[in-house]
């Protein structure tokens, strides 16, 4: 069983309006997944069904060889975890607090943390450099920090699939290669599937393993970067004019959209 | 601060109990002492403990009008600031109240009614007040039935409207009200602990203190909801089945306490805030330390509005909403910076 999660004819919808139309897909355990495509072409509602965070119908849908509506709520928490794109927090809660939270799929109700609770979340903050930020206030961070914050209490979840929603969104460059960085090391350490939605073509084609490209709630492509970011298929799935070479650091592509005055020179 | 131990937050959740447990019995002495006849404490103390001469008048002032306040003051101020608690975080909503999905206009026209028709405060009022809180109870389970108890917005709203809708119909009824019942709406509709008794005492307990227990069970589960429902959701919490819960059984409790005691404002507002400034967001160390902060808050200002002098005393509503407004503005200051 190599596949972490497969998924077939997945549809789903907001009311009436239906946002996935038959979406088929897998994804193998243990690797960098990206999702990709326009503006509503239905990447985080995919990531969101798949989080089972809304409701979905699908001709199949597994995780790990069982089908999905077979977990408990708890069983999921303990094999996905979830990094939302908006990621505010109104309430005063510390970091350590909120990075400790990760471990409430494993305790008891009230959620008293034993031992290794704790060393798991001072190892999830060493880990993504927070433990100076300890006993900060959530809502006190910088968008980087807060980041590194949702993410280290995705890792005391212990999951083996880590779902993310645009990390990188609103984050300076330094930051975006840090988050990245991360989820690489998570991926080739901790052996975790790492299943990103992301609206940057260029990260995406420098991490994931494969490329996930949706357009009007359909598959357009699935495949390594070299195979999905040609300019054929992106400029078909993105309606402009974009310029795809390699990229200076190794074998992947590199996507320029380009500016208008620059079209009349090209044709 | 201490980094976490897995002992320390038991640790914590019993220190501040403790402390607080001895606070309350502190206001509850004082709350004794204090009334329209003076005795000393000793002579107090020996009427409580083990002299007990039940001829004596002081007897019958401590066990028929003194001792059921003081408890019920207790129970009123548990409740609703266990009630903001809850609905703050369920609503991820800092501004929340007990009374914010409408379970107080409903109650308050029951009691009107129940008033005009010139019942007894107990238990003719209060049982029309908790059947009107009873009847808002259900519509607000009924809105929040669908995909509206996830959406705080509607949830909100419609308590708004219910409010909205309930004030109106106050108004008619107090308009239409002349002698000196309306005396009594007054005092209703500011929350009035002036005509308690044991047996009242002892219904009320009955009711709320089973969702205090209940609510305790839920205050981690508290803490992941703050952080988002999709959070909760992804982190093993069944935030519908939750959600339902925690809004049935606290509305429950509310019901149970305005239809003792009236519309007391601002204790569930000011309260938990003040926890949250003081000991940080975590529900589980925040419910004791609201009930039993909310507790002794509410019998010291029942003991200030029968220090007052008035005629007659005031009702504690005016006490709670006079030092809780301005409280409350200066810990929104101060959270503010």
């Amino acid at each position: 069983m190599n596949d972490a999660i497969t998924i077939e004819k997945l549809n789903c919808g907001y009311g009436s309006h239906p946002v996935l139309k038959g979406v088929s897909f897998s994804i193998r355990a243990n690797e960098f997944f990206v999702i990709i495509g326009p503006n509503g072409s239905g990447k985080t509602t995919l990531l969101k069904a798949i989080a089972q965070l809304i409701p979905s119908s699908a001709g199949r849908f597994e995780i790990f060889g069982k089908p999905a509506g077979k977990y408990s709520i708890k069983a999921l928490a303990r094999t996905m975890a979830f990094v939302p794109q908006e990621n505010l927090i109104d309430f005063p809660i510390t970091v350590e607090e909120f990075v400790l939270s990760g471990r409430s799929p494993y305790q008891g109700i009230l959620g008293i943390p034993d031992k290794k609770d704790i060393e798991t979340a001072r190892q999830a903050m060493e880990f993504t450099g927070i433990n100076s930020l300890a006993h900060r206030k959530m809502d006190r961070l910088s968008g980087g920090e807060r980041q590194r914050a949702f993410i280290a209490k995705a890792i005391c979840q212990e999951p083996r699939i880590m779902l993310l929603d645009e990390p990188t969104a609103s984050l300076d460059l330094a930051h975006q290669t840090r988050i990245m960085d991360l989820m690489e090391i998570l991926q080739a350490e901790k052996g975790i599937t790492v299943v990103m939605v992301s609206h940057d073509i260029n990260l995406a084609a420098m991490y994931g393993n494969t490329i996930l490209l949706l357009k009007d709630g359909r598959t357009v492509g699935q495949g390594p970067s070299s195979q999905i970011l040609t300019y054929r298929i992106l400029e078909e799935a993105y309606g402009c004019t974009l310029l795809v070479d390699e990229s200076p650091l190794g074998h992947f592509p590199r996507v320029t959209p380009v500016p208008q005055r620059f079209k009349l020179d090209i044709s | 601060m201490k980094p976490a131990s897995p002992s320390s937050l038991i640790l914590r959740i019993f220190l501040i109990s403790m402390l607080l447990t001895v606070m309350l019995v502190c206001a509850w002495i004082a709350g004794i002492s204090v009334g329209s006849s003076d005795w000393s404490l000793k002579e107090i103390i020996r009427t409580i403990t083990f002299a007990r001469n039940p001829d004596h008048a002081l007897y019958s002032i401590i066990w028929d009008i003194r001792l059921p306040r003081v408890i019920m003051a207790a129970l009123l101020g548990a409740s609703l600031s266990a009630g903001g608690l809850v609905f703050q975080a369920l609503l991820r909503n800092p501004l929340a109240e007990p009374y914010i999905l409408g379970i107080s206009g409903g109650a308050a026209i029951g009691a009107i009614l129940g008033i005009m028709a010139g019942l007894a405060p107990f238990p003719g009022v209060s049982l029309t007040a908790f059947t009107g809180s009873a009847a808002s109870l259900l519509l607000i389970l009924l809105m929040a039935s669908g995909s509206t108890i996830l959406k705080n917005e509607s949830l909100l709203l419609s308590g708004v409207m219910i409010n909205a809708f309930c004030s109106a119909i106050i108004m008619f009824l107090i308009t239409i009200t002349h002698d000196s019942r309306l005396h009594s709406i007054m005092f209703w509709l500011m929350g009035d602990l002036s005509t308690v008794s044991m047996k009242q005492v002892g219904v009320l307990a009955a009711m709320v203190i089973p969702c205090f227990l209940l609510l305790f069970r839920y205050t981690n589960t508290m803490n992941l909801i703050v952080l988002g429902k999709d959070m909760a959701h992804t982190m093993g919490v069944n935030i519908r089945a939750a959600t339902f819960i925690l809004l049935a059984v606290t509305s429950f409790m509310i019901s149970a306490t305005v239809s003792q005691c009236g519309l007391l404002g601002f204790v569930g507002l000011v309260i938990p805030h003040f926890f949250r400034l003081i000991i940080g967001s975590d529900h589980r160390l925040l419910l004791p330390a609201c009930l039993l902060g909310g507790a002794t808050y509410l019998v010291l200002c029942d003991l200030l509005a029968r220090a007052v002098p008035a005629q007659g005393e005031l009702p504690v509503g005016v006490i709670t909403a006079m030092i809780g407004a301005p409280l409350f503005v200066y810990l929104l200051k101060r959270s503010a910076r």
